[in-house]
């Protein structure tokens, strides 16, 4: 396998390749990812009364800024810093001191920020102090040669510092002693690779596709004008002959730098530098090895730097500029521009390497928040979390069970597949337009005939892109309410779009006040046959907007005195002859209350002894059914589930459980 | 946990060194014959950041290396006096690098204060003979944070070292009119005549039945200084803010229920706070289907009179409070949301309650009427009511 293959592979387990930047560009997935941000998910449930645990279900990035420091010969450099006047009351970091639970809607009002800091810029062009040598004169209150030298640090790794509130965090690139950038096969690097390695053919597929499209002519024309230099950079690397005078570079660091809330500090940088620096860096590191490609572009930056100087260029036209010309520059700006935004970043470095980088967010809470917690409304709110699941193949996989929400419309998610014409996205174009949220993926698996193990790696890479939620399949017959964590406050643009989708039918909130009620089967609001299928569409659509939850049941065993007499009865009956010899676990008996059974898949001796009791007198068909149901009566599972996952009818689940009702305690939650 | 604690300065010849460290060895390595531990850094790499240029002096400054956090505050005095017309130190704390350092940084900045202060008074750490004594402050410093979170050290007649460790709580979440505070702890034995008397006003009708606004009325105290007086026990941790309690409010269960019946603890508390007195005896598996059969459409009022028998020695206030207050249980809220809020025929006040994102217990508060009144008020007009 050619170097390219090798590394795009290895990336993509970390950082998720694909070419160029679109989001659905390859059917590989990155699986360690999707369960990070599940066990993410699993640590909130764990930590529900810890509050900075709290906190970090609002997405909050803490951007301020993102620099590019340079070391060659001459001393450190700051070579390019965008936005190119960082502040630091930045929006998101002001939402976050004024306490998150009024900071409503962060997920929603991503947009809300800033879309283009540079026409921002332009309009204050009045007020623009002159481009000097270092572009501006100061970088959040430092100097600009001090912040290079305060950035550049002797050590290898990961890079921390702050100065009050402020924190730089970065992963610094030095050459090597022999000049290179990179050991042919980094080691430490192995075990990402080898958790690729079932996705091994597509990504040799897409690192193939890279490299054709790499050495391919089709850049834009100031590409090519380069091109001579990076062969000829090409040549020296492979003379292991980099020694290119004074000016050659030694270090390189791209700095993000960030404002966390106090207590999220550790949160905050922690998924900054494992989600983002590290990946970025290490993408970086890897064109620079490749053919030089960072010092390229930065000489590019400082050139332009010094004839802006000259021509007392404005910084905003300068930025401009520099964004206009330098791939590099363009990147850092995307991925300050989208990750600022809690959104995936899609940048094409080198016209060549396409990297995608996010921060994983949390996409649905299983405990309601109280009124002392940070408030997340219109988060989806339910327990039913397909991960982790028994029946799933340990974590990667989603259950087969469960199926895909879609959160966008399956058009334009069709259109951004299309934009790639990779092998792999015409089967995921085609599971797309095969799913259905009515049915689950091994009923469309049957119907059009993707292997079902393929159609959960495509579902996951859905899910991990932000492009849909896994949920059980919508049912008619399944209750449904209006979720306690809706954000009503967004009805008001809600109601004209939802009026837009379905202009013939009743109007949102007469909806939502149908679904107010006492609890019913969705099935009796459904006016008649016809409407059947529309109706399912209005709920698809209340449930995509974090509106609606399913309502579901959970049910616990519990023993009623009787029982337990009658047991206890008949247990010293069995023992009269003997002397009386403690039974294993009597002291459990308690024979003046009830009891409830925790576990009843692992029930004790004297709760075994129990269950029989109850049973004794029902049908053997009732018993066997029951016995097989008993696994789901712990309060940890919805009832619903099982008629799918016992492949037992639900009119035979509700006959055993009426025929056990005077055991069973229900409660219904989400 | 602190690692150590050192005192660095720039030396006009040798540049940064470190001159006490505590304990012995931690920062540079201990002369030989020595035993001590290797240093848990290298100083040579953050020297830089220890010992700065001007731009990072008296700002709070931490670096990490070798899995470990420096903070430091380093200090520069401009004087005639010094070599180069200037010494610069740092009081430098180091800990764990994923460790909560939040309330260290205050120790970072004491420390240098207090330093600066003395050697601008006489030279305290400039002088080699006072310098000396520098070691066993910082001694005594690590060694009683460590053990007691708190040091009370005294350096000469007139100054003394005295912190304290403070944990950094999350920002109280905002109070609303309509919230009622629940109190966690006994104020009333907390609290002393020094007390803000705006606190002193509200305490007595902190019951967990009074809303914020009712509280206000009461006490005769002002509103906004009522609500920020809440805010401050909230952030203390001494309330916890729940829903107006009614009969005509609808309850249901959340999915925390389960932890109920796995929390033997919560059990035991749950059946002495909900029964009616002390002397009945109640049953909590009776309490758990009670809970279970709380349900969204249902009112409280239709609830106790379908649950009547299986009520007896049950306080329903109380046992509507536990279950809030536990996250088991949640109120649901009655929201009237108009398609056109513009254009209903209302008060205009009462219009803009109407989008959909306010609550009856919202709107009644505000405008101080009953949930009656309003319904009243909305009748004939286009407006849907939405449960959440």
């Amino acid at each position: 396998m050619n170097e390219l293959a090798c590394f795009v592979r290895r990336l993509a387990a970390s950082a998720f390749i694909h070419h160029p930047s679109k989001v659905l560009t390859q059917a590989t997935l990155n699986t360690p990812h999707c369960i990070a941000m599940d066990s993410l998910y699993n640590n909130h449930r764990r930590y529900h009364h810890q509050q900075h645990r709290h906190h970090s279900l609002t997405p909050n990035s803490c951007l301020l800024a993102i620099l590019l420091i340079t070391r060659s010969s001459v001393g450190p450099t700051l070579t390019f810093h965008y936005p190119p006047r960082p502040r630091l009351d930045s929006p998101q970091s002001l939402a976050s001191r004024r306490g998150l639970a009024d900071n409503s809607s962060s997920s929603s009002s991503s947009s809300s920020g800033d879309e283009d800091d540079v026409v921002s810029e332009s309009s204050k062009k009045k007020a623009e102090v002159k481009a000097g040598s270092a572009g501006v004169d100061t970088i959040l209150g430092f100097r600009a040669e001090f912040l290079a030298g305060m950035l550049a640090p002797k050590q290898q790794g990961r890079f921390e510092m702050s100065v009050d509130d402020v924190v730089f965090l970065g992963q610094p690139v030095h050459v090597r002693p022999d000049g290179t950038w990179r050991q042919e096969a980094e080691v430490g690097e192995s075990e990402e690779a080898s958790d690729a390695t079932p996705f091994e053919p597509s990504e040799q597929e897409t690192a193939a596709a890279a490299k054709t499209r790499g050495v391919k002519p089709g850049h834009s024309e100031q590409q090519q004008q380069q091109e001579g230099d990076a062969d000829a950079d090409d040549e020296r690397d492979d003379d292991g002959d980099t020694v290119k005078g004074s000016g050659t570079m030694n270090m390189f660091h791209v700095v993000f730098v960030l404002n966390p809330p106090e207590l999220e500090y550790h949160f905050r940088t922690a998924e900054m530098f494992d989600y983002v620096v590290k990946r970025f860096s290490r993408a970086l590191k890897y064109e620079q090895a490749r053919d030089g490609y960072v010092w390229r572009e930065t000489e590019k930056i400082s050139r332009l730097k010094e004839q802006a100087a000259q021509k007392d260029t404005s910084v905003g036209d300068l930025w401009r500029q520099i964004l206009d010309q330098s791939n590099l520059a363009y990147a850092i700006s995307c991925v300050y521009r989208d990750i600022s935004q809690s959104k995936i970043a899609h940048v094409l470095l080198n016209n060549q390497l396409a990297v995608s980088l996010q921060i994983p967010i949390v996409s649905e809470i299983a405990v309601l928040p109280s009124l002392t917690d940070p408030q997340v409304p219109g988060l989806p709110l339910t327990t039913a979390n397909s991960f982790g699941d028994e029946e799933t193949e340990g974590d990667a996989m989603l259950a087969k069970h469960f199926t895909l929400l879609f959160l966008e419309d399956v058009e334009s998610i069709l259109k951004d597949i299309q934009a790639e014409a990779t092998d792999s996205s015409a089967s995921l174009a085609h599971f797309v337009k095969s799913c259905k949220p009515t049915h689950s993926f091994l009923q469309i698996s049957q119907h059009c005939g993707i292997p079902l193990h393929e159609m959960q790696i495509l579902a996951r890479h859905l899910v991990h892109w932000r492009k849909a939620r896994a949920i059980p399949p919508i049912h008619q017959r399944d209750t449904y309410i209006v979720s306690p964590n809706a954000d009503l406050k967004r009805l008001p643009s809600l109601i004209p779009q939802y009026a837009k989708t379905f202009p013939t039918l009743p109007a949102l909130p007469k909806m939502l006040s149908l679904l107010s009620g006492k609890p019913k089967p969705f099935a009796t609001f459904i006016p008649s046959k016809d409407h059947r299928g529309a109706y399912l569409e209005i709920l698809t659509w209340l449930i995509r907007y974090g509106l609606v939850t399913q309502l579901r049941n959970f049910a616990w065993v519990k023993i009623p005195i009787a029982i337990k007499m009658a047991v206890h009865k008949e247990r010293q009956m069995q023992m009269s002859p003997q002397p009386p010899v403690p039974i294993e676990d009597d002291v459990d008996e308690k024979l003046d209350e009830e009891s409830y059974i925790l576990e009843p898949s692992r029930a004790s001796g004297i709760e075994s002894a129990w269950l029989e009791m109850c049973t004794r007198h029902q049908p053997q068909d009732v018993k066997t059914l029951f016995e097989r149901m008993l696994k789901y009566l712990n309060g940890q599972h919805a009832l619903e589930k099982i008629a799918v996952r016992e492949g037992i009818s639900r009119k035979e689940v509700r006959k055993v459980l009426n025929a056990m009702d005077g055991v069973l305690v229900y409660a219904k939650h989400w | 946990m602190i690692k150590s604690i050192f005192f660095a300065i720039f030396h006009h010849e040798r540049g940064p060194q470190v001159l006490h460290q505590v304990p012995d060895g931690s920062i540079t390595p201990s002369p030989p014959p020595s035993t001590d531990p290797p240093p848990l850094i290298d100083f040579d790499h953050i020297s830089s950041h220890i010992i700065p240029k001007q731009e990072l002096c008296d700002r709070l400054v931490t670096i990490c290396t070798n899995k470990y956090r420096l903070l430091g505050y380093p200090v520069c005095l401009e004087d005639r006096r010094y070599e180069r017309n200037e010494f610069i130190f740092n009081f430098a704390v180091v800990l764990d690098e994923d460790a909560e350092f939040s309330t260290y940084k205050s120790v970072v900045r004491k420390l240098a204060k207090l330093f600066k202060a003395l050697e601008e008074q006489s030279g305290f750490l400039s002088n080699e003979v006072t310098r000396a004594s520098v070691y066993a402050l910082i001694e005594q410093v690590l060694e009683d944070l460590n053990n007691y979170s708190e040091c009370m050290i005294p350096i000469n007649e007139s100054n003394t070292i005295n912190i304290k460790l403070f944990p950094t709580y999350a920002p109280p979440p905002p109070v609303k009119a309509w919230h009622v505070p629940v109190s966690t702890v006994q104020l009333e034995l907390l609290m002393d005549a020094t007390w803000d008397l705006t606190m002193q006003k509200i305490v007595p009708h902190i019951d967990g039945i009074n809303s914020v606004r009712r509280i206000s009325e009461l006490a005769d105290a002002d509103y906004a200084l009522t609500k920020k007086a809440i805010s401050h026990l909230l952030y203390y941790g001494c309330l916890t803010l729940v829903d107006i309690f009614a009969f005509s409010g609808i309850y249901a269960v959340t999915a925390d229920i389960s932890s109920l019946l796995a929390d033997t603890q919560m059990q035991e508390e749950c059946i002495n706070y909900v029964r009616s007195s002390e002397s009945t005896k109640i049953a909590f598996s009776d309490v758990f289907a009670l809970y279970c059969s709380l349900s969204q459409g249902v009112t409280l009022k239709k609830w106790c009179i379908d649950h009547f028998p299986r009520l007896k020695g049950i306080d329903v206030r109380r046992f509507i409070g536990f279950g809030i207050v536990k996250g088991v249980i949640y109120r649901v809220h009655k929201y009237p949301v108009a398609t056109n809020a513009a254009s209903m025929p209302v008060p205009a006040k009462l219009a803009t309650f109407l989008k959909g994102g306010s609550s009856f217990d919202e709107i009644c508060t505000e405008m101080q009427v009953g949930e009656k009144k309003v319904l009243e008020l909305l009748e004939g007009c286009d407006v849907q009511i939405v449960h959440r």
